[in-house]
């Protein structure tokens, strides 16, 4: 079973993104900000992160940065979740060691668990996954 | 004329006509003789070397007979043997003869053989064609004989060289045989036969070919004067068609004609010189004996004459007709003299009475004339004068008084003069009647000096009669012996002075307050204006600013000159100005930020509208737009931001509707699918349209970065054109590339992403607008562009939206209640415009038309290296 943390403060995104993810039978963990998220990665452990850029308390480009400077978490692919204004962070992100980003209107919630798909699908295949980007 | 002066030209005149006439008749008589004998000479010198010419030619004939009549040319002819030719035609033979070319031709005229040479040089040369050709293409009659006897000779003209030839017919030396073929003779006329003509005729010869001469002439000898010295005579020489081809010249001197020019001469000056004799001698004679004693007896009568002096008397000439006159005339003087005297008496007293009488009347005349002129003058002046005058006596009783008086003040002289003044008319000054001591006459001859009322004294004169008028005077007081005799009054009606000071002032007064008026609307205007107003000088002084101009940059005291002002905006202030009055255009300033303030600047040129249009000055306009920049960007921020904010409701609405329709599909029965499938459908064109109203925000605020790279603009196209083939297949519409202007289209340079939204774009607006046909896309370079167009076969544009399109929410032909919201925001055109503007190109429609298509292109800068 994999296991996905959805971090996302609108709560409209983060529960249709945890449906999404449960009608796909991952196993779905949601954190509202930056905080909880870091809290959520260092007990659930998850498979993958969907990372939310803007939000309150600790942005997701902090987030980003501590799990990327925690030898226990570096391993975990993250991706950032972003919109339309936010494209610059979301590139910054990547050179922090984010895999992808996704502007958030642009796909549908089926693209987006197919996106995730072929990510995990190539990391399996190389077993460690790495989180140069 | 003196008698000694008469008798010496008489003389002259008839000595000089005999000269005349002796000297015209032995001229034309004798001279003519001769110059006929000079001519006869001349002509006969022509004919003999004309002669000449001909005898060479006979004599060249001559000299042909021998061959042409020998037996061995006769069998050559036959038998073309070398021998003969080696015997006979050698240079040598030519040479001896004095000959250029010896020619054999056999019956049928064709050159069996021939010699031609040099004369000069006595060399062998090849026959020159020219020769050839005479003989055998354009004259061949010259050699073509039937009858032995028969024979050719003459000359003829090459190139302006003329030659002479000879042919006959070549028979046996009996001369009885047929004849078998010609032989000729040929001689350049060269400088050598000239010199042999020459001393043949005793004669210098010339040819030239120049035949102008005989153009207006049929004689065939001409003799021409060229000077006192040299004549000429020139003559025709035909060639052997009987054709005048060369004119042959003689030039001779004039032996006879000078010596009997020389013997006139001197004849002539004999004849004169006997002639001056005689006049000489004859004079002479004639002066002594008569001229003489004449002119000394004229001069003293002449000075008896002249003196008056009679007794003066002549001197005693000796025993001839001149003593007799002078006795006569000495006894007339005499008689002359004694009654003289007695004359002259008489005359002396008459003279004297007479002078004094003269002198009488005259002085007399004078005084009456200038008493009369005097009177005359000053009645006319006064008569004349446009003013009216009184005089009066120092009793105020009238004396004169001139017709312009009579009539302003409607009375006659003869009523007037004697009668008092003050009786006569009344003064008033404005309404109040003047009393009569304050009267300018009666203060006049009191005081003794001049008064003058001007228009402003406000005096008026009252006749009986009751008419009133205004009036302008000079009173002066009347002075003789240092005593006041009288007063002079001159006086005016002044009217219309008057009147027309009233008009003025009234004007004056009306101006004044239009004027007023008109300062009152613009201090109003300017002060009320809603932006600030600066007006300046060429110099850059301040003349006025409006209180606004003071409240928008809150400075107090204004500025009194731009350069104090330029430090309070820190601004370039100066500069603008200057560049406005030396362009003689406005200058506008945007977004000048002072302190807290946004502000705009218009500067604006005053300019005289002279010839040289001279810019006296600038207006300032200064507005504060800082509530109209906040306003804006409050306006662009809200519609980026209302259009972030719509888009997370709006993902999640399209994200879970599919959601449903993917996973719950099964569970919805009819209605309830379709109604979920128009949200879905509503929630994507939402999106749709909320993404072009973030593109166009974002682009009009410059918020876009375009990423520019070089690409491959056919790679593009043909990867929008899979996409359209993927969604587009229930479509009737082809999308096709122009594959024949694909090729030498280099790399492009933009952002490939951008120019992707670009060609969608204009792909999907051809698509939407087209039911059935193709649409094409084409490729071709424009100077350092690419442009891409896109052609479909759809309904077409009409003119009048044709210039709407690639505006604001310009869907083309749709009013905001007809506009069909199915086809999007209509802000497709518009963004694409801003694209391809903002990477450097240009999109524009080509060309439209209804039902037939339209065709819309763009450019793309090519990638340089």
């Amino acid at each position: 079973m994999i296991k996905i943390l959805i971090v996302e403060d609108d709560p409209l995104i983060s529960r249709m993104y945890q449906k999404i993810f449960s009608f796909e039978n991952y196993t779905v963990e949601v954190a509202e900000n930056g905080e909880e998220a870091l809290v959520k990665i260092r007990s659930a452990k998850p498979t993958i992160v969907l990372l939310d850029v803007m939000m309150p308390k600790m942005n997701g480009l902090q987030v980003l940065e501590k799990l990327k400077s925690d030898p226990d978490t570096k391993a975990i692919p993250v991706i950032m979740l972003t919109n339309l204004a936010g494209q610059q962070d979301a590139e910054k992100a990547l050179s922090l060691g984010a895999i992808k980003y996704i502007v958030k209107s642009q796909y549908e919630p089926k693209q987006i668990v197919d996106m995730v798909k072929e990510i995990l699908a190539g990391y399996t295949r190389d077993e460690v996954p790495s989180a140069t980007s | 004329m003196n008698l000694t002066r008469k008798v010496l030209v008489r003389l002259s005149l008839t000595l000089g006509v005999v000269l005349l006439v002796s000297i015209t008749l032995s001229y034309s008589l004798i001279l003519k003789t001769f110059l006929t004998i000079e001519h006869e000479n001349l002509n006969t010198n022509t004919l003999r070397a004309k002669n000449a010419l001909e005898n060479i030619i006979n004599n060249t004939s001559i000299k042909l007979a021998d061959w042409s009549k020998w037996d061995d040319t006769y069998n050559f002819v036959k038998s073309h043997s070398q021998e003969y030719i080696d015997s006979n035609l050698y240079p040598d033979s030519p040479l001896n003869l004095k000959l250029n070319s010896l020619l054999i031709f056999d019956g049928s005229s064709k050159l069996i053989s021939g010699v031609y040479v040099d004369l000069k040089s006595q060399k062998s040369l090849p026959i020159p064609d020219y020769i050839l050709d005479f003989f055998t293409k354009t004259n061949p009659e010259t050699i073509k004989f039937v009858n032995q006897n028969d024979k050719h000779a003459g000359i003829f003209l090459h190139d302006g060289l003329p030659i002479i030839f000879a042919a006959n017919p070549v028979t046996d030396s009996l001369g009885a045989a047929k004849p078998n073929g010609t032989i000729v003779f040929t001689r350049n006329v060269d400088a050598d036969l000239i010199q042999e003509i020459n001393e043949l005729s005793q004669n210098k010869v010339e040819f030239s070919t120049d035949l102008s001469v005989w153009n207006n002439t049929k004689q065939d000898l001409i003799i021409s004067t060229i000077n006192a010295n040299t004549q000429k005579s020139f003559t025709q020489i035909k060639d052997f068609n009987d054709h005048p081809i060369l004119t042959m010249t003689i030039t001779r001197d004039r032996p006879i004609y000078t010596s009997a020019l020389k013997t006139l001469s001197f004849f002539t000056f004999i004849i004169a010189l006997s002639f001056i004799a005689i006049i000489i001698v004859n004079h002479r004679i004639i002066k002594t004996t008569i001229l003489d004693p004449l002119a000394t007896m004229i001069r003293q009568v002449s000075q008896i004459t002249v003196q008056q002096n009679f007794t003066y008397r002549l001197p005693e000439f000796s025993g001839n007709e001149f003593a007799l006159l002078s006795q006569t005339l000495n006894s007339m003087f005499e008689k002359l003299d004694q009654s003289k005297s007695t004359l002259e008496e008489k005359i002396s007293f008459a003279e004297k009475t007479n002078r004094a009488m003269i002198n009488i009347l005259e002085d007399e005349r004078d005084l009456e004339n200038k008493l009369k002129t005097q009177h005359d003058k000053s009645q006319i002046l006064i008569n004349s004068m446009g003013e009216g005058l009184l005089v009066i006596d120092t009793g105020y009783k009238i004396t004169t008084i001139n017709p312009v008086a009579e009539k302003l003040l409607e009375t006659t002289a003869a009523k007037a003069i004697g009668k008092n003044w003050s009786e006569f008319v009344k003064t008033t000054k404005g309404d109040s009647v003047t009393p009569l001591e304050e009267r300018t006459f009666a203060q006049v001859l009191q005081s003794g000096s001049t008064i003058i009322t001007a228009l402003d004294d406000d005096h008026y004169y009252l006749t009986p009669s009751g008419k009133k008028f205004p009036i302008t005077s000079i009173t002066a007081p009347i002075i003789d012996n240092e005593k006041i005799v009288g007063a002079i009054k001159v006086f005016r009606d002044a009217t219309p002075e008057k009147e027309e000071k009233g008009i003025i002032e009234e004007t004056v007064k009306k101006r004044t307050q239009e004027l007023h008026e008109e300062k009152a609307r613009l201090t109003a205007s300017i002060n009320n204006l809603p932006v600030g107003f600066i007006l300046t000088d060429i110099l850059g002084n301040i003349l006025i600013s409006n209180p606004n101009a003071s409240n928008i940059l809150n400075l107090s005291p204004f500025p009194a000159t731009i350069t104090e002002l330029q430090t309070h905006l820190e601004s370039t202030l100066q500069t603008d100005l200057e560049n406005c009055f030396q362009n003689k255009s406005p200058v506008e300033v945007k977004d000048q930020v002072y302190n807290t303030q946004v502000l705009h600047l218009f500067i604006s040129p005053i300019v005289v509208p002279t010839d040289i249009q001279n810019c006296i000055g600038a207006v300032i306009l200064i507005q504060d737009i800082t509530e109209a920049k906040v306003l804006e960007r409050s306006r662009e921020e809200f519609f980026s931001i209302a259009s972030h904010e719509l888009r997370t409701p709006l993902t999640a609405i399209r994200g879970n509707t599919s959601m449903i329709l993917q996973y719950f599909k099964d569970r919805l029965e009819g209605n309830v699918l379709d109604m979920i499938k128009d949200i879905e459908s509503a929630s994507i064109r939402l999106i749709s349209i909320v993404n072009d109203f973030l593109d166009v925000s974002r682009l009009e605020q410059g918020r876009i970065e375009f990423k520019k790279s070089n690409f491959d603009p056919i790679d593009l196209i043909k990867h929008v054109i899979e996409e359209f083939q993927a969604s587009s297949s229930q479509q009737k519409v082809l999308v096709q590339l122009d594959l024949s202007t694909t090729e030498n289209i280099p790399p492009v340079f933009a952002d490939p992403d951008r120019t992707h939204q670009v060609l969608m774009n204009l792909i999907g607006n051809a698509m939407k607008f087209t039911e059935n046909g193709d649409i094409t896309i084409a490729l071709s370079k424009k100077d350092r562009f690419i442009e891409i167009t896109v052609t479909d076969t759809g309904r077409g544009i009409p003119l009048e939206n044709q210039k709407l399109l690639f505006h604001k929410f310009q869907q083309a032909g749709n009013s905001l209640y007809t506009r069909d919201t199915t086809k999007g925001t209509g802000l497709g055109l518009y963004i694409s415009k801003l694209i391809v503007e903002g990477q450097g190109g240009k999109i524009y429609l080509i060309k439209s038309s209804l039902e037939t298509g339209s065709t819309f292109g763009f450019t793309l800068p090519i990638f340089q290296n």
